[in-house]
């Protein structure tokens, strides 16, 4: 039942993951063409959810913009999974000095309040896309080095991996073929259930306006610009908002019922 | 005697964060990619030619050695001198002077709201688990949960501000009350996390043997919640409180943005767009600093709530 609902919500995902990509072929509109005519234009017939300041098509805006917002936040969320679990496997497998200089490395970054640590690395790098993601890996990734490291110690005295080991099995051999397949499911569950909080750092670095530059479409930066017309033109941040909410609440709800579904097979609770 | 052994232990790794903190913090400046002599003759007009750079690196001691511009630039920070701002030539501290006051008004008072409503609430929840309230609140700070920050700022300043009128757009030309919207947004976006975690800790607590040892002694249900449940809990919650209070501080700088309060957030992002990395380097210590004050405060409290935990503090040390 859990495992139905859990490859149900999985399947939902994976076609807005498509929608995403395909989704500003249905735009009505080309998202960056402006006419100042049309400026700040209530929804209607021709504009679905209005237009903004320039007299952009917001719809068309919020198609295009979608594959920046997720697919960044997905970047990211790559990144820090392969660098925190290449870390934490060294520093838990190897053990000795380097695994205490490593785990000092963690303490350290993670005493700092991590949006806080985005956002002045994002701010001394200056602007832009690159940046902000570059930021957000520097933000995340003591988590996944914390959590692989915990695994495999948890996994290194197993009785297969010592039986490995005396067969004369080599390092590499026991690094990736016995203890990676060992904690890659409860590493990538807590990467899927990262993915909502990483979508909403990423937009809260475009609102400040430290990650894509204008004139690009992308919804954290959609809802900046339209703060200055919140009194005239509301749909301007309602709108992105709204499809930023959708989208955190659907990777939401696809994290959880993936754990839950995880959790009755007996997998550990992470 | 042993406790002050302990102390000093602690002591000790908060030093060694310490140092890492500020180092971090000091390489920060390594990121960015103007030159900060630039900056500085950009600033006042003179056209850099090669020497004149050099000139001024020296004068700024931008070209000492790595170690020896870190230790200086600690010992600034321990005396209070954090450097000039590159945009107007004052002292960092004064900036920080003004700003961090708000900062911490900001985060006291939306971490007491987030107690008041948070740890009632999440103790009713798990009392009357499934019950109709408590999978109302459950759902409520889910989607709550969801919401990015500063959605939920720009719908109070929607609703309270354009609409009803209560409060002006701009925070700060409105005293102390200007406070109230900023603080009730800060508050909400932590508290819907932080319910979901009482409702959690007092699930646990309420299925122990006591509890059940209680109530069939007849004693109040109400003096069974709020007085020793409560109290086995407090060492989880404050913990959870403590870890929540980066999430805070992070919301401070969107929300002091939005509502114009001239706090650390939002001098550090006047500070970005002017390039002057000096402000940024301190925005990012002291917030650092105040998170790993709280927290140790937080370490030291322990012992003083639960008796066990002294214990085992003087048997570690």
């Amino acid at each position: 039942m859990k495992k139905k609902k859990a490859l149900i919500m999985l399947s939902i995902l994976f076609i807005f993951l498509i929608l995403t990509v395909v989704g500003r072929r249905f735009a009505p509109h080309d998202p960056y063409q402006s006419s100042l005519m049309d400026a700040n234009r209530a929804p209607c017939a021709e504009y679905p959810l209005g237009t903004d300041n320039l007299g952009r098509c917001v719809l068309s805006r919020i198609l295009e913009g979608a594959t920046v917002s997720v697919y960044s936040a997905l970047g990211v969320v790559a990144v820090v999974f392969s660098v925190g679990t290449l870390i934490g496997i060294v520093a838990g497998y190897g053990g000795g000095w380097l695994d205490q200089l490593l785990m000092k490395i963690t303490v350290v970054f993670q005493a700092f309040p991590s949006f806080i640590l985005a956002v002045a690395i994002a701010g001394m790098l200056g602007p832009g896309l690159k940046n902000a993601m570059l930021s957000l890996v520097v933000m995340y990734w003591t988590t996944y080095a914390r959590l692989a490291r915990s695994l495999v110690l948890q996994l290194k005295n197993e009785t297969y991996i010592q039986a490995a080991r005396i067969c004369g099995a080599k390092k590499r051999q026991i690094l990736f073929r016995h203890i990676l397949p060992g904690i890659l499911s409860p590493m990538l569950l807590t990467a899927v259930l990262d993915i909502s909080n990483v979508i909403l750092s990423m937009a809260g670095l475009s609102f400040l306006g430290l990650g894509v530059q204008a004139p690009m479409a992308e919804w954290g930066l959609m809802i900046s610009n339209g703060k200055a017309f919140l009194q005239t033109a509301p749909w301007l941040i309602l709108f992105p908002s709204l499809a930023l909410f959708l989208t955190v609440i659907l990777f939401n709800v696809t994290g959880d019922s993936l754990r839950d579904a995880l959790n009755e097979r007996g997998e550990t609770d992470v | 005697m042993r406790l002050i052994k302990y102390s000093i232990n602690k002591t000790g790794q908060l030093i060694l964060i310490f140092l890492g903190i500020t180092f971090l913090s000091f390489c920060l400046t390594y990121l960015a990619p103007s030159d900060p002599a630039e900056i500085q003759l950009n600033k006042t007009g003179v056209a850099p030619t090669e020497e004149l750079l050099e000139k001024t690196r020296e004068e700024m001691g931008l070209n000492r050695p790595f170690p020896v511009q870190y230790a200086d630039w600690l010992k600034g920070i321990l005396s209070g001198d954090m450097g000039t701002s590159l945009r107007n030539g004052k002292p960092v501290l004064d900036e920080l002077r003004k700003a961090l006051p708000v900062t911490l008004i900001l985060t006291f008072f939306s971490m007491l709201v987030v107690t008041v409503l948070s740890v009632p609430l999440g103790i009713v929840c798990a009392r009357f688990q499934d019950s109709f309230l408590d999978r109302t609140v459950r759902f409520i700070t889910y989607l709550l949960a969801s919401l990015p920050s500063f959605f939920l700022a720009l719908l109070f300043l929607y609703l309270f501000s354009v609409k009803l009128r209560w409060f002006p757009v701009i925070a700060s030309k409105n005293g102390s009350k200007g406070y109230i919207m900023p603080v009730l947004v800060l508050a909400l976006s932590l508290s819907s996390w932080y319910i979901r975690q009482v409702r959690v800790v007092v699930l646990d607590e309420l299925a122990k043997g006591y509890v059940a040892g209680e109530r069939s002694r007849g004693v109040p249900e109400w003096q069974i919640l709020f007085r020793h449940v409560l109290k086995n809990c407090m060492l989880p919650l404050l913990t959870l409180l403590g870890i929540s209070f980066a999430g805070m501080l992070g919301g401070t700088t969107i929300v002091e943005n939005i509502f114009s309060l001239q706090g650390l957030g939002k001098m550090a992002m006047d500070a970005i767009s002017a390039r002057d990395y000096p402000v940024i380097q301190a925005y990012v210590v002291w917030l650092a600093l105040i998170f790993l004050a709280i927290n140790f405060l937080i370490d030291l409290s322990y012992g003083w709530i639960d008796p066990r935990v002294r214990a085992g503090q003087e048997r570690e040390a």
